[in-house]
């Protein structure tokens, strides 16, 4: 029996995480399927939830006949103690089958620091970390999510990784599953197990660690968003998540090309659904959910080509059904009055503008091509339709930064604030601006892949210039991300298998929900860090060469290496890359994948 | 001037394990369900409307209730059998709604009345016998001491005139009756607790529901004003 006893639900806080039973969850006879896929996230139901991939890949699963999608989440502490002492093991959602009975725990890796959240969740469910010693009838153990472009720290806990976009590829894996004799959990012998992995190897974009990495895996990806519809139909919860709306993706892929962000290289090349398929998707996600907010998702949405004539369809229907209409974080050189107006109309949803650097010239390095000019014109137009909080996101830590580019923010700052009081004249009082202050890590497949990691005592000491540059401004609210979860970050993101021991130990010695700030304990990884011998900061605050092998060298993300690295001389010499949609092919190597490319097309 | 309101009063139920929905849980749950039903309902005005969705005396977290009561303000005129319809299509049998009327337009709160609440608590560890003879032993005295702690102040007060009903069916179950008014209130859980005295052995209660809300004029003279 799994967690839904009365029992247990009167002595856990919210209860409402661990219910199943909400409107549009998937209600089918596990007799009646072929494959049982337990779709997992490392975290609390609330953040799990709010994420758009795993909807999108429970919509597409449970529209198989022969395939049960359920899902599972990482259970709060209270509930961990209370399933460790009554020896409950982790189980679905929606049957309370115990995961380790099902055929499939499929496991989205989103961030590195969920990690030992991770060897948890598989710990809790009954799983053997291992999957050189996981017996041949337990389930088949699979990872997806940005995290696979490096997956050598988790790869010795997984049987096999899927590359790239989940939507095509899920369905082959499934098919070879219910083709094969493979058996299923529970019956299945060690020369099945063996055979089915083999086999899935050869499936493009997976990944079978235990095979080794001679053999390139080729990131998966669509030729065309219109073959996918977005999922209108998604899981309504009934507690509050922190993304507690509808969401659509209009766009994937961003060929900007700033060159610390990941999303912006392994998601290429842009793809869009027309407006048409949009607005009827958005119709349909209204009636089936019975949100009042509605959520555009795109790397950045006024690229879209037709962004207004979108957000004014969209607003046309969700005007008088009252629902809001949200855009995340958006480019300062796009924004425009127009659209300020248009998303402002039903209610006035959150704001936030990436100037990523404070100085111009460390823009120029990061080839974020915004000026301070983009980034003042933009506010006034938020300020002038209503708008008196924003939230502006800024990095530190970036390759080339001074102390000058650090103060630099200070000083962009300060000239938002001096707009805003402007424009808002008497109700300047209520003007707020949340400022966010990330620390870079250099990421694989990006041109700062080969970048150093700002040490951990620099960081803080840049944290200190800003912290007392804002000291005296009471309407601006600083918030910087800790060094020390940066550190171990940016150590994962670029670590090779030998990571594996040390995340282990970690989760050995208590860590789990250490990207929640106040969970996460740096000496844990450093004992870990001094019993296997490895220097944490030494590994990740230096330049690394060209000719040092990456862990993700195996990984083909698309992007040739040769872009990569000539995109990181460049931002060493300063110079600027053009969008390739407005100014022609920058050879980034993506139309090897054979998707159709845009770009040089408009 | 405020002009007269129209309500659908609804009456749901609120079992099973959806009994461990908070009240705002709830809310929300009706919210989404009442705009999934395309139901005329009203918005309030402002910078961030919201659906006119009340609900009478939350239940805590954990506290089934067999028939709740919720009140919709209609923009228009329909039918109740039309709103019970098109609500019980989008919620699930454990939230499902049993009943609707329409309101007579009026200026008052749809729950200005509401007076009483029934709740029917199960008993283990413990004989139907021994258990009657707590009640009647509890029924016998005049005074029922409470020292009850709220947010803003502590106080001592006298739960008896506020107790309607107390009695015991086959099967270990306990039925109350209490009032609910702002004035008269009284928590199943501090009957609970006053009967414990009584009893004398540790006996464990379960499956706490509240199975009626009862208005000023459905009930008796007690709860009456």
């Amino acid at each position: 029996m799994g967690q839904r006893t009365t029992a247990f639900l009167r002595r856990v806080v919210t209860p409402a995480r661990y219910l199943g039973q909400e409107h549009n969850s998937s209600r089918k006879d596990p007799s009646t399927v072929r494959v049982r896929f337990a779709l997992c996230y490392p975290d609390i139901y609330e953040i799990g939830m709010s994420h758009l991939g795993s909807h999108i890949l429970y919509a597409t699963m449970n529209e198989r006949p022969d395939t049960f999608c359920e899902r599972a989440y990482h259970p709060w502490d209270d509930a961990v103690a209370l399933m460790r002492q009554e020896g409950l093991p982790l189980a679905t959602l929606e049957t309370q089958t115990p995961l380790r009975e099902l055929d499939f725990v499929g496991i989205t890796l989103q961030h590195e620091l969920n990690y030992t959240t991770v060897l948890s969740l598989l710990d809790l469910a009954g799983v053997t970390l291992r999957s050189a010693v996981r017996r041949p009838a337990e389930p088949l153990v699979i990872g997806g999510g940005p995290c696979v472009y490096n997956p050598e720290p988790l790869a010795p806990f997984f049987d096999c990784f899927v590359v790239g976009e989940g939507e095509e590829v899920i369905h082959e894996v499934l098919d070879l599953y219910v083709g094969g004799n493979w058996g299923r959990t529970g019956q299945r012998g060690a020369e099945q197990r063996a055979d089915l992995l083999a086999r899935l190897a050869e499936v493009e974009g997976v990944y079978v660690p235990a095979l080794g990495t001679e053999r390139p895996v080729r990131r998966r990806v669509l030729p065309s968003l219109e073959a996918v519809p977005p999922p209108t139909r998604p899981v309504v919860p009934y507690c509050q998540v922190t993304h507690d709306r509808g969401q659509i993706e209009i766009s994937r892929g961003c060929t900007r090309g700033c060159r610390f962000c990941q999303a912006g290289m392994i998601y290429r090349p842009v793809r869009e659904r027309s407006v048409q398929t949009l607005v009827d998707a958005a119709a349909a996600l209204i009636d089936n959910t019975g949100y009042d907010e509605l959520s555009l998702v795109s790397l950045n949405c006024p690229d879209y080509s037709e962004v207004l004539t979108l957000v004014d369809r969209l607003h046309e229907q969700l005007a008088e059904r009252r629902v809001g209409l949200g855009l995340p974080s958006l480019r300062t050189d796009t924004f425009s009055v127009e659209l300020a107006d248009r998303i402002q109309q039903v209610r006035k949803t959150g704001l936030t503008f990436a100037p990523e650097a404070g100085s111009q010239r460390l823009r120029d390095i990061i080839n974020k091509n915004v000026t301070e000019a983009d980034l003042l014109a933009a506010s006034e137009a938020a300020f002038k339709a209503g708008w008196h909080r924003l939230k502006l996101y800024f990095m530190i830590g970036l390759p080339g930064e001074t102390d000058d580019d650090v103060l630099a923010i200070g000083d962009l700052v300060a000239k938002v604030l001096e707009v805003g009081r402007e424009t808002l004249g008497p109700s300047r009082g209520r003007l707020a601006l949340n400022v966010s202050v990330a620390v870079f890590i250099p990421k694989p497949h990006t041109p700062f892949q080969w970048a150093p990691q700002l040490p951990v005592a620099e960081v803080l000491q840049r944290q200190q210039l800003l912290r007392e540059r804002f000291a005296r401004l009471k309407q601006v609210r600083l918030s910087c991300h800790s060094a020390e979860q940066a550190l171990v970050e940016s150590y994962l993101a670029r670590a090779g298998r030998e990571a594996a021991e040390l995340t282990e130990a970690v989760y050995r010695a208590g860590g789990r929900f250490e990207s929640w700030d106040d969970r996460f304990d740096l000496s844990r990884w450093e004992n870990a860090a001094a019993a296997a011998g490895v220097d944490l900061a030494s590994e990740v605050n230096r330049e690394w060469p060209p000719d040092r092998p990456l862990p993700w060298d195996h990984i083909h993300s698309g992007i040739s290496k040769a872009y990569l690295w000539a995109e990181w001389q460049r931002a060493l010499a300063g110079e600027l890359t053009g969008d390739c949609r407005l100014s022609g092919c920058t050879d980034c190597g993506v139309r090897a994948l054979g998707a159709a490319c845009p770009s040089g097309g408009r | 001037m405020q002009k007269p309101r129209l309500y659908a009063r609804v009456t749901y139920r609120k079992t099973g394990l959806l009994a461990f929905l908070g009240h705002l849980d709830v809310a929300r749950a009706f919210d989404r369900a009442v705009r999934r039903a395309k139901l005329p309902v009203a918005y309030s005005q402002g910078f961030s409307p919201h659906a006119l969705i009340s609900f009478a005396s939350p239940l805590p977290v954990g506290v089934a209730g067999e028939a709740e009561l919720c009140a919709i303000e209609l923009a228009s005129e329909w039918a109740p059998q039309a709103v019970l319809k098109a609500l019980a299509r989008q919620l699930p049998p454990d939230l499902m709604v049993v009943a609707a009327q329409v309101l007579p337009r009026g200026k008052r709160s749809p729950f200005a009345d509401l007076v009483a609440a029934d709740y029917r608590v199960r008993y283990r560890g413990v004989t139907d016998a021994d258990l009657q003879a707590a009640v009647e032993g509890l029924l016998a005295r005049t005074q029922w001491p409470v020292h009850r702690v709220t947010k803003s102040r502590e106080l001592e007060l006298d739960l008896r005139p506020r107790v309607g009903d107390l009695r015991v069916e086959p099967g270990g179950l306990l039925r109350m009756r209490l009032g609910l008014a702002e004035d008269n209130l009284a928590k199943p859980e501090e009957v609970i607790e006053l009967l414990s005295a009584e009893l004398g052995v540790a006996a464990t209660t379960q499956d706490l529901t509240r199975t009626a809300l009862w208005m000023r004029g459905e009930v008796g003279r007690q709860f009456a004003d």
